[in-house]
């Protein structure tokens, strides 16, 4: 129930006049439990239901584009994994692809199958983690201690890969830190499978329960066309139908050669947000399959100099995070340093089109709302 | 019902030569150069025609760029500012980035936000981080910044503090950190 | 044997061993709520696939919710400079009074009960609802948004649920004949086990008393995600854990208590053999840690609901059911069945 039921509304205009009500403004966040760090939503009450909602941000903002004008290009990766902090090696990877690219760097294929591989884990975690948060927003506290449960045992691949557990700063121009270590895949598939098996659970625990249904479905549709202006992307844009995915649309790394399906939503609903992104956890575990599978031997690292100048030149790089598209515009002006680097965040674009949901709608609409906008407040501030 | 599908790249995606023929044909003489970098179409414009060059974009039907993707600006220090746009076409699968020259002093541009009701936060950034104003903007007030914050975080004439007063503790360059970093 | 039941007979002629009695019904509640607090922290994990408390006391952590009392007692006791501080102080004695007074009575044998008043049902849901007033007065006297919004929320969902659980037990009084509570558990003496007659009734009880409790998944008044737990949110330290943790649990223990009466038999053996007085209370209080931990399985499975998808559930189905119910009762006493 998105929309306020008729009879409401003109109870309302009749009742104007005769009985006088106030409009209360309630300041939601910075610190709120459902906000997810430090996001602030002033919304205006009319008894329960929110006649406008503005998000405020800026609570976190670290200056990243500032602080990258200073950092020479070995050093901004560690500074880019900041950002989303869900999505560590994600972040790493369209900056190390610029740089590549202006520099013209060849790399190795084992490097481009592992950086596919430790990115769609990286997706598993994020998604793991909105999917317990999602159902803890809505007052079902089970859900996130099952997720976690299968999070550990990938989280725990990629500490035995990168020895960090959320910012991992490890794809370097060229291709990687180091080569992953004996018994990776075996621990990945692992938890790979753990996952496919229970991931069944979580739908019968969530998608199939009645009362999820009746918070999420027709519970803040987002119109594609809406999305599409906003730049919102992600399983929020698929969420409303459109299959826009930048592994698919604009291929990068070598995302072209594996098979893997775009699941899309059918109304654009909280509920069909939450359902694609439950099933883009079985997408990437076949992405991972097909490239454990087809990993070649070989180096981990192509030729790089020891010192990295780019060439002048400027290139907008984008990649398909968790959470949507992130993009770098990195303009080189010859030196060691970017001369100005753009970030260009899912998180930043996918709430910017808040204010249009929060409209007309019930203060617990609003948990479900911005609950299935899967966003970081790191990832909105950078 | 949602569905999962396997999405294909679009039956209408044009190559990136081909689709910046299209945009030099349908801006006409309201873009400058246009020219194809790393499989993106590049399209330089006049300040004054800012709002025409993406309400083409968005509206043509042969360019569909309907994916606000982001706005940003450059301090190109003595050739002046320059702001930087872009935006995809999700059925043709490109992406246009629109590169406007604006002077160093009062810079100011007319606002897209009429046609791209997603430019408004980045908007806002890009005003508060250049001093950019952007006109016909409905809520041009700070994004990030405090209110009373002083200065434009971007430019490069705002040093950072820190680093002027102490340099930066460890090594810099890789020959260095070989000799053990500066003491 | 015989000695013995001589013996007991004896003692309970004594009046002082009854007052004995009485007064222990009312001293183990407070420890009660400790140890329903842990079972449910317990259950919690077990569901939840984890361990749960395992530290404290030694054993399993059995002294978690000891040592949470007294970190909640050692913590500092906050109110607002903006405040109703008389209001505000008094309402953590109000909403534990409320769910307390509802044990005096709830027979846990035929003699083990504090009085067994000729109104007792009545007097039973009437005072387990003078809680909602100092949930109210919370959400008054904190000058906090997010109070007042729960409470209101609190407000609502009191009256909405009300009616369906004083209907509920209307049918069972009907059954009985009498508000007694020993008298209706001796009506169901041929039934035992369970009341099948109240079936329905006894649906409509739970779904209405869970809400009355506001438990999960109606817990709307205190929604942590969206209110920060609503009238409370200004609550800290010892008013916090007596405000709405002991309330909570003496309110969530006092229903199912009641529930049991009403409709599984209260102290009744769930097989005639079995009926020997002094294993009564034991009958009790199995079958009210079987509802309790129903309620608590629930509570850690579902979301929780908005509060107008409440008010329709309660107002368009609840209410409707609940007057059938009755109709349905009232016909089954022109039979013999009942």
């Amino acid at each position: 129930m998105a929309k306020i039921p008729d009879e409401l509304t003109k109870a309302r205009v009749t009742g104007a006049g005769t009985l006088r009500t106030e409009e209360m403004i309630l300041n939601v966040g910075p610190q709120h439990p459902a906000t997810h760090g430090v996001l602030r939503v002033i919304v205006t009450l009319d008894g329960e239901r929110i006649v406008e909602g503005e998000p405020v941000i800026g609570y976190m903002h670290r200056g990243h584009e500032k602080l990258l004008e200073q950092r020479d290009f070995r050093q901004i990766t560690n500074l880019l994994s900041r950002m989303d902090w869900l999505s560590g090696i994600n972040n790493e990877i369209p900056a190390s692809i610029a740089v590549e690219k202006l520099m013209e760097l060849e790399v190795p294929p084992r490097a481009q199958y592992l950086r596919v591989i430790l990115a769609e884990i990286n997706r598993i975690l994020n998604h793991l983690m909105f999917t317990g948060s999602f159902g803890l927003e809505l007052g079902a506290s089970t859900p996130v201690m099952y997720a976690f449960r299968e999070r550990e045992l990938l989280q725990e691949a990629m500490e035995m890969v990168t020895g960090g557990r959320m910012h991992f700063g490890f794809i370097r121009p060229g291709g990687l830190k180091e080569d992953v270590p004996k018994g990776f895949a075996e621990r990945v598939l692992k938890g790979i499978r753990q996952l496919i098996k229970y991931i069944p659970d979580y739908e019968n625990l969530l998608l199939g329960n009645e009362i999820f249904k009746q918070r999420t479905v027709d519970v803040g549709i987002l119109d594609p066309e809406l999305a599409l202006e906003y730049g919102v992307s992600g399983p929020i844009l698929r969420g409303s139908g459109v299959p826009y995915d930048v592994r698919r649309t604009d291929p990068y790394l070598i995302y072209d050669e594996f098979d893997f399906d775009i699941p899309v939503g059918a109304k654009g609903d909280a509920f069909d947000r939450f359902w694609v992104l439950i099933q883009e956890m079985r997408e990437s575990a076949r992405i991972i399959e097909q490239a454990l599978e087809g990993l070649p031997p070989g180096s981990h690292l192509g030729q790089v100099p020891k010192r990295l100048t780019l060439p002048e030149g400027e290139i907008y790089s984008r990649a398909e995070n968790p959470l949507g598209e992130l993009g770098y515009y990195l303009i080189s002006n010859g030196d060691a340093k970017p001369y100005r680097m753009k970030i260009r965040t899912p998180s930043f674009s996918n709430v910017s089109v808040a204010p249009h949901l929060l409209k007309g709608i019930y203060v617990p609409d609003m948990i479900a709302i911005l609950g299935s906008m899967f966003f970081v407040v790191g990832d909105i501030d950078r | 019902m949602a569905t999962t599908k396997r999405f294909p790249r679009s039956s209408e995606r044009v190559e990136p030569e081909a689709f910046s023929e299209r945009v030099r044909s349908k801006l006409g003489n309201a873009a400058g150069e246009v020219q194809v970098r790393f499989n993106q179409v590049i399209v330089s414009a006049e300040p004054g025609r800012i709002v025409d060059i993406m309400s083409t974009l968005k509206g043509d039907p042969e360019l569909r760029c309907d994916y606000f993707t982001f706005l940003s600006a450059v301090d190109l220090q003595e050739e002046g500012l320059e702001v930087i746009a872009a935006v995809s076409s999700t059925r043709f699968e490109n992406t246009v980035i629109v590169k406007v020259a604006l002077p160093s002093e009062d810079p100011s541009l007319a606002s897209v936000t009429g046609v791209y009701a997603g430019a408004n936060w980045h908007e806002r950034e890009c005003a508060e981080m250049f001093g950019i104003t952007f006109e016909g903007h409905p809520n041009l007030v700070k994004l990030y910044l405090p209110e009373d914050f002083e200065g434009h975080p971007l430019l490069k004439s705002f040093k950072l503090a820190s680093r002027t007063y102490k340099p930066w503790p460890g090594a810099t360059e890789p020959d260095e950190a070989a000799g053990g970093g500066r003491s | 044997m015989p000695d013995l039941l001589q013996l007991l007979e004896t003692l309970l002629a004594n009046p002082w061993v009854i007052l004995g009695i009485k007064l222990s019904v009312l001293l183990i509640l407070l420890p009660a709520t400790l140890v329903v607090g842990y079972v449910e922290l317990k259950v919690m994990a077990h569901i939840q696939h984890r361990l749960g408390p395992m530290y404290p006391g030694g054993f399993h952590g059995w002294a978690q919710t000891l040592a949470d009392g007294i970190k909640f007692i050692q913590k500092e006791d906050i109110i607002p400079r903006a405040a109703d501080r008389m209001v505000f102080a008094a309402v953590p004695f109000l909403t534990m009074m409320g769910a307390a007074l509802a044990f005096v009575v709830i027979p846990v044998g035929p003699q083990w009960i504090i009085e067994d008043l000729e109104v007792g049902i009545f007097y039973a849901l009437a005072v387990s609802s003078i809680g909602v007033i100092g949930v109210l007065m919370a959400g008054w006297a904190s000058a906090n948004k997010y109070s007042l919004v729960g409470a209101l929320r609190m407000a609502g969902q009191l009256i909405a649920y009300e009616l369906p659980l004083v209907l509920a037990a209307a049918a069972v009084v009907m059954q009985a004949g009498s508000m007694s509570m020993v008298d209706i558990v001796e009506s169901q003496r041929p039934f035992w086990l369970f009341n099948w007659p109240q079936g329905l009734s006894f649906v409509i009880f739970m779904v209405a008393a869970t809400a009355e409790v506001v438990r999960p998944p109606f817990d709307m008044p205190i929604a942590e995600a969206e209110i920060i737990t609503g009238a409370f949110t200004e609550y800290s330290g010892m008013r916090f854990a007596f405000g709405l943790f002991a309330a909570e649990y003496i309110a969530f223990i006092a229903l199912s208590a009641l529930a049991t009466t009403l409709f599984l038999g209260g102290y009744l053996p769930p097989i005639p053999a079995l009926d020997w007085e002094p294993l009564r209370p034991l009958w009790f209080l199995l079958k009210t840690s079987s509802i309790l931990f129903v309620l608590m399985w629930v509570r850690w499975t579902y979301p929780r609901l908005r509060e107008d998808q409440l008010q329709r559930f309660a107002w368009k189905v609840l209410v409707p059911l609940s007057l059938a119910n009755i109709f349905f009762v009232g016909a089954l006493k022109l039979t013999p069945i009942i």
